[in-house]
């Protein structure tokens, strides 16, 4: 008798643990659904979208500085800049936090220079990138030069604090 | 051995609860990212998409009009490459939101397919692709160069549509 219960025990924690098992292999399965979409990639992918950026606002910084300000021109590019903001924080996986100081043989194209404390303060990082997004937009709804002016200074120094906070130099 | 045999029930349900715990964290790990909420993603892939199909608009119509100027198409292909290298990292599991039948918001609403998710190697391979044939547009020398660039783009752009996205 106390061996059938025995049994049944061990039978029920083996089912548990199985349940168990199969439970977290589906739930990694589905969190690793995505296998195409490399790490390298999405760094990649996310340097280029920056370089972009940055294209973008040298533009806007350029027609400013040499006080040539074409409003239109302006605001496809603080629109360009602003579309890319949103999606921007989105290319943070967390597989993709990769820094590590004194490597001196980083590849320009798919290493990283994002601190890991993008990802600790994620909140805080995100934040930034939105708040930097709706300056963007600002600059390209912008009806008067002076109005461009100081959302572009506006912009300049979101993007100054966030690389200050989040962008390593090796 | 009758012990062990009386300890081995707890013992094993006890590896059950590691292996929850072990789980969990993993799943905490890849949840790390809670304020990129699901509807924000959708939001920044769809005005990704409607940016990219802007600047697309532009180089055709520069084309139909026939007033080509190479230096703002190489622009405009430009920042489309550039979108739609990321546009594939925007896809989270989570945002398979896709109901036949249901109101879509026409912000955070998604009418991405589910296929996108079952078939995401062939969904990232043609995104990339496209981000491809964009970046060969943006490098275009000559106009019937982008002509036929643009054109290729535009069959890569409808197949991936026709694949991919739900109209309702």
């Amino acid at each position: 008798m106390r061996g059938n219960s025995s049994r049944q025990r061990r039978s029920i924690a083996v089912a548990i643990v199985g349940a168990a098992i199969l439970a977290c292999a589906s739930l990694v399965a589905a969190a690793q659904d995505q296998s195409a979409a490399t790490t390298k990639d999405v760094i990649f992918a996310r340097k280029a979208m920056m370089s972009a950026i940055s294209d973008n606002m040298d533009e806007i910084e350029m027609m400013i500085a040499v006080n040539k300000i074409d409003l239109d021109d302006g605001h496809e590019h603080g629109d360009t800049i602003s579309i890319m903001f949103l999606a921007f924080p989105h290319l943070f996986p967390p597989a993709s936090n990769q820094w590590k100081p004194n490597n001196p043989d980083l590849d320009p194209a798919t290493d990283t220079f994002a601190s890991p404390e993008a990802w600790n303060t994620f909140s805080d990082f995100y934040q930034r990138a939105a708040a930097a997004s709706k300056i963007a937009y600002n600059i390209s709804r912008a009806d008067k030069v002076e109005e461009f002016k100081a959302a572009a200074m506006q912009l300049r120094a979101a993007c100054n604090a966030c690389h200050a906070a989040y962008l390593k130099t090796q | 051995m009758r012990a062990l045999n009386r300890n081995l029930p707890v013992a094993l349900a006890g590896a059950a609860i590691a292996a929850v715990l072990v789980c969990g964290s993993f799943m905490a790990l890849a949840q790390d990212q809670s304020a990129a909420k699901v509807e924000d993603v959708i939001m920044a892939r769809k005005t990704a998409m409607d940016t990219l199909s802007d600047h697309m608009d532009q180089i055709e119509q520069m084309i139909s009009t026939n007033k080509i100027s190479l230096e703002a198409a190489h622009e405009h292909a430009d920042t489309i490459s550039v979108l739609l290298m990321t546009f594939p990292h925007l896809f989270p599991p989570a945002s398979n939101q896709w109901k036949p039948g249901v109101d879509i918001d026409p912000v955070t609403g998604t009418y991405a397919s589910p296929d996108v998710w079952t078939k995401f190697a062939d969904f990232y391979k043609r995104a990339d692709d496209a981000s491809k044939a964009a970046y060969d547009m943006s490098r275009a020398e000559k106009a019937d160069d982008l002509k036929s660039k643009t054109a290729v783009l535009r069959t890569v752009c409808n197949a991936c549509h026709a694949a991919y996205m739900k109209m309702q």
